[in-house]
């Protein structure tokens, strides 16, 4: 029975050791492949850019408000965010595209980074 | 001894079986702040205590889409804030603490990936670090927080290298305007231009660097727990943010690399009225106190004590998370903590020259007895 119940907590030690490694080795293969992918998430990129952005976004004729825009995202849709561009991006592509998609709003995103050159962004995406 | 005093030693200690000192403490501070920074008075006016914390409960453009087709958002939210409240009052009482770490752990992973919006560097690292507590075995704790600190540091250090505004100090122009800091400015009249930007965007990647080997290295670093705490610190101090829990979840990291004996005997040159006021603070009967030979001075005695005391590192992390959305006054905070730290530094200074002056086995002796 003591065999038994050691066998046991044995193989328990080695499933808990072998989930701590691979969540180790995981994060650290991660954050190489995040610097070709730009996910950045889970990749440790904490305060790694500051964007300033404003988000305009119109259903049909009007105009959303800034209060109604951040209710949507629940984010703030204009000011500066120590958050990657991509994550931005994402919610709102995201966004637009399950939750508020029979909406049809069009998305208009002014960005600069680091106070670098103003970029725009467009949801629906233009095809070049 | 009174029950509420009971319940507040019980809340307080951290001396739980086989599991390193500092660990706890860190998982105690780190739940504490997460009340504090993410609780929502609010709740009590709606009645919903899904409300209470910032932390979202409900999901909301997921990182995981398999959340979207979770058919009852609202009993999901129950679950996930049920376990939060249970978990985190059972690591605070001390009860199930491994297990209780797991459940809050993945809770919070839970949490952050079921909301994209929500996303946050220091939650995440905060809930791996209750998971590793969780399931590490109780000596394998140590040596895995620090390889995980060490992965985030060799992760942010990483990045910053692949990124040409940080070289270029680019991203150091930006941090400037949005953080206020052009007092900078001042310093570069002379100098060639950026020179400031880039020399702090070379210096933050050194250190990254410098403390993702460090925190691997084979024995704990007093150092590095210093220098854990002071880069954060000054971080904090410059940009007048704690970025949510960032500055507490990695400057508190210092508590793995800080060596907990099971006693500590310490001279205290004070009269008995500081002995005992230190003694009641003693929570976890960690300090005997021995008669002086003169070789401390009162205020060195007594910041020693209450550096090992975790009762000093409550207070620290209440006072800053209660004041920080107070700017004026979380400065003012921060200030005294400063000054406070540049006291016990320049104690230990003084202590460790005077042990340098010392012959060998006078220093042997005093080093055992520290």
């Amino acid at each position: 029975m003591d065999e038994e119940s050691s066998r046991r907590r044995g193989f328990g030690a080695r499933l808990r050791h072998g989930f701590l490694a691979t969540l180790l080795v995981a994060q650290l293969l991660w954050i190489f492949v995040d610097q070709v992918v730009h996910i950045r998430y889970f990749s440790w990129a904490a305060l790694q850019a500051i964007t300033l952005y404003s988000l305009r976004v119109r259903i049909g004729n009007q105009i959303l408000s800034e209060a109604e825009s951040c209710a949507r995202y629940h984010f703030d849709t204009c000011g500066f965010t120590p958050r990657a561009l991509f994550q931005l991006k994402k919610a709102v592509r995201d966004f637009e595209t399950t939750y508020g998609r029979s909406d049809q709003a069009q998305v208009h995103l002014t960005y600069r980074i680091n106070e670098g050159p103003a970029k725009e962004w467009d949801f629906p995406e233009r095809s070049q | 001894m009174s029950t509420a005093f009971r319940l507040c030693k019980r809340l307080l200690s951290c001396r739980i079986a086989d599991l390193p000192f500092g660990a706890v403490l860190y998982v105690k501070l780190m739940v504490l702040v997460l009340w504090i920074e993410y609780f929502n008075l609010n709740f009590i006016a709606t009645r919903d205590f899904r409300t209470a914390a910032f932390l979202p409960f409900t999901p909301f453009l997921p990182l995981i889409p398999l959340f979207n087709y979770w058919p009852y958002p609202s009993v999901f939210g129950w679950i996930l804030g049920g376990l939060f409240v249970v978990a985190s009052a059972w690591i605070l009482l001390g009860r199930h603490f491994q297990r209780s770490c797991l459940i809050l752990g993945l809770a919070i992973l839970t949490s952050q990936m079921a909301s994209r919006n929500s996303y946050g560097n220091d939650v995440i690292y905060v809930g791996l670090v209750f998971i590793i507590v969780g399931l590490s075995e109780p000596s394998a704790i140590l040596v895995n927080l620090r390889r995980q600190l060490a992965i985030v540091y060799f992760g942010a250090a990483i990045n910053k290298i692949c990124d040409a505004d940080w070289w270029s100090g680019q991203y150091m122009v930006a941090w400037k305007h949005f953080f206020h800091a052009q007092a900078l400015d001042f310093f570069s009249a002379n100098l060639p231009f950026l020179f400031w930007e880039r020399a702090f965007g070379w210096l933050a990647i050194l250190i990254e660097m410098g403390f993702a080997v460090a925190a691997v290295s084979r024995r704990p670093l007093r150092a590095m727990a210093f220098g854990v705490f002071a880069f954060h610190f000054a971080l904090s101090l410059f940009s007048g943010a704690t970025f949510h829990m960032f500055f507490y979840a990695m400057s508190a990291s210092l508590l793995f690399f800080l060596e907990w004996p099971e006693q500590s005997r310490l001279a205290i040159e004070a009269g008995p009225s500081w002995t005992a006021a230190l003694g009641r603070l003693d929570l976890d009967g960690q300090l005997t106190f021995s008669a002086s030979e003169g070789k401390y001075a009162t205020w060195m005695s007594v910041a020693s004590a209450l550096a090992r005391l975790p009762v000093t590192y409550y207070f620290l992390a209440v006072v800053l998370a209660a004041f920080s959305p107070n700017w004026r006054l979380s400065w003012l905070t921060y200030v005294v903590t400063a000054a406070v730290l540049g006291l016990v530094s320049l104690t230990c200074a003084v202590k460790w020259l005077r042990l340098w002056a010392l012959p060998h086995p006078e220093r042997a002796a005093i080093t055992e007895i520290d």
